[in-house]
């Protein structure tokens, strides 16, 4: 069992780290997924009485959507890992010659926010225990409770299928300081780095090699072709998910004219309050911090009644979303900035065309690479749509929040970890998952090119043949 | 050649079809005469425009410093061409 750690024991959670990366290579694949079915028990078996620890600690979202994240974190995880080769020959092709051999990678140190806690720390278990790589968890200090707790249930269920010691290791007391020794210790040998912006930026800054995030700023655009009645109970289901929590949520409805009267009907009808100029005000003064154009920690998560309460807004007491029309995207436009809280901007414009620009703004402003929403019927528009966003995901008649972490409304890969490409400083556009996280060495048996063997390679040299020429020769098939 | 007419104090140009680098080539010494003797603000109406080469964003910037002042607004900017100047870092250009 491994002790809590204190900023002096760096070196000691490296050391131990390494130790269990080296005994994990020993590890055959049938051990391995033992070990892994065991944690999936445990953190299953655990999920509602994680989600009320983590809802109580950091005073976010709601335990009832919190036990669904953890239910994705685990079930949904490892239904869709269960089956993936992660040792030793994973692949063996007589036609090309080639074999892939998984190798895991080594220590990994997980970021765990204070968003998705009990969740994303099951999430990165199973998938670091499926590869055979110790992790190493670093939790946000406003949810080191929940983690630790969250950390030593499948730590034990881990040891007793026999895995190896100090495969998991947790940090209770969490400093800069600690977290940049590890950042940047030689033996790290991989950064899941799910949290702000700043704190990516440092894992990425750190040498380390990472996987990491982007922020989000996720547009939903409701085509005129949508059920608007169906969308709108889709964003609602989606939005107020955990509060809003979720950094795939909605953060502007971009409607058509033609089906904005039905779309605001239904908004209300299921309690969405549409404010006026000097309700939007309000709002934005306490959603963001003028200072950073950020949004404020203190909404994050609150029910649309609290923030309500917070503006001085005059709001029904069933309110359950706050509705910010807007003119426009950009810092002069606070809302249009991305909020995880029950808020949402709205744009009711002429056509497709000025839709999709309206979209491609709110993509831009703080979200490239993450995620874009499209409610539509037709899918010469729902193409046009995903290529002119800068999404990982384009999410078709699906809540965004569930849509994104995959496996409920569609087939992605269930992921608490979701990259946005580079256009979000990622290396990766995937839902982040077990096969990142494995080195896969390839065996090149001799297959010699045939053109390569029956072209004389002295032509090269030859300055009269262009590339034309050459390609003839090389391709010459008797 | 590229039509021009005035409209609500502003000097629209009306463009339509592929503005590529030799289109642009022909046009921009005229647009850019044109938008420097106005003396007031400059529209370039994109309806239509189904293709920018870098050239016409070089055209944009030059007409812009060339304007004194006075604004240019990029206006009917199909989402592919908004793409481009989004990308591009053009993007206040293009009218809300």
């Amino acid at each position: 069992m491994a002790e809590p750690t204190t900023n002096a024991d760096i070196e000691a959670v490296m050391e131990r780290a390494n130790q269990a990366a080296a005994v994990f290579t020993e590890l055959d694949q049938a051990q391995t997924d033992r070990i892994v079915r065991a944690v999936l028990e445990v953190g299953f078996n655990n999920r509602v009485r994680l989600a009320k620890l983590a809802a109580e600690e950091t005073g976010l979202g709601k335990w009832q959507d919190k036990v669904i994240k953890n239910v994705v974190g685990t079930q949904f995880v490892y239904d869709d890992i269960k089956n993936l080769k992660t040792v030793g020959v994973i692949s063996d092709d007589p036609v090309t010659g080639i074999v892939e051999i998984a190798q895991p990678m080594g220590p990994i140190l997980a970021i765990i926010p204070v968003t998705n806690p009990t969740s994303t720390t099951m999430f990165k278990i199973l998938i670091c225990l499926k590869t055979r790589n110790p992790i190493i968890i670093s939790p946000s200090r406003k949810a080191r409770h929940c983690v630790a707790e969250t950390a030593r249930l499948c730590y034990e269920a881990a040891l007793a299928a026999d895995a190896p010691e100090d495969c998991i290791q947790w940090l209770p007391e969490v400093s800069r300081e600690q977290t940049h020794a590890l950042m940047t210790h030689k033996r790290l040998a991989l950064i899941l780095a799910t949290g702000g912006t700043g704190l990516v930026k440092s894992a990425y800054s750190s040498g380390t090699p990472t996987l990491g995030v982007g922020a989000g700023n996720v547009p939903v655009f409701i085509e005129a072709s949508a059920d608007a009645a169906f969308a709108v109970e889709q964003i609602m289901l989606s939005k107020l998910f955990d509060n809003g929590t979720i950094c795939a949520s909605e953060q502007a409805i971009v409607v058509e004219r033609a089906v904005a009267p039905v779309v605001e009907a239904e908004f209300k009808k299921r309690g969405a309050v549409f404010l006026d100029d000097a309700g939007v005000k309000k709002l934005e003064a306490v959603a963001i911090e003028a200072e950073t154009g950020l949004m404020n920690p203190a909404v994050v998560g609150q029910p649309a009644m609290t923030i309500a309460r917070m503006a001085g807004l005059d709001v029904p007491a069933d309110a359950q979303l706050l509705m910010a029309p807007l003119r426009g995207v950009g810092k002069q436009y606070p809302l249009s900035s991305e909020v995880l809280a029950p808020i949402l901007a709205y744009y009711v414009v002429e056509d497709f065309d000025r839709a999709v620009n309206v979209c491609i703004d709110l993509n831009f402003h703080g979200g490239i690479g993450h995620t874009a929403t499209i409610f539509s019927n037709d899918d010469e528009k729902i193409q046009r749509f995903a290529t002119l966003m800068n999404a990982g995901r384009i999410l078709v008649n699906q809540p965004s929040s569930q849509g994104a972490v995959g496996g409920m409304f569609n087939m992605l890969n269930p992921s608490l970890t979701l990259g946005c490409g580079t256009g979000g400083k990622n290396i990766t556009t995937d839902n982040v998952s077990a096969r990142h996280l494995l080195n896969i060495q390839r065996i090149a048996r001799r297959r010699v090119n045939a053109r390569f063997a029956q072209f004389d390679s002295a032509k090269y040299l030859d300055e009269s043949l262009d590339a034309e020429a050459i390609e003839k020769q090389f391709n010459r098939n008797w | 050649m590229v039509q021009s007419t005035q409209k609500d104090g502003s000097l629209v140009f009306q463009f339509s079809g592929r503005l590529d680098t030799m289109e642009c080539a022909r046009i921009e010494g005229e647009v850019a005469q044109q938008a420097q003797a106005a003396g007031q603000p400059v529209v370039f109406d994109l309806a239509g425009v189904d293709f920018v080469a870098s050239a016409f964003l070089r055209l944009c910037l030059g007409v812009q410093k060339k304007a004194l002042g006075n604004p240019l607004t990029l206006v009917n900017v199909s989402p592919p061409i908004k793409k481009v100047f989004k990308i591009a870092g053009l993007d206040k250009l293009v009218a809300r």
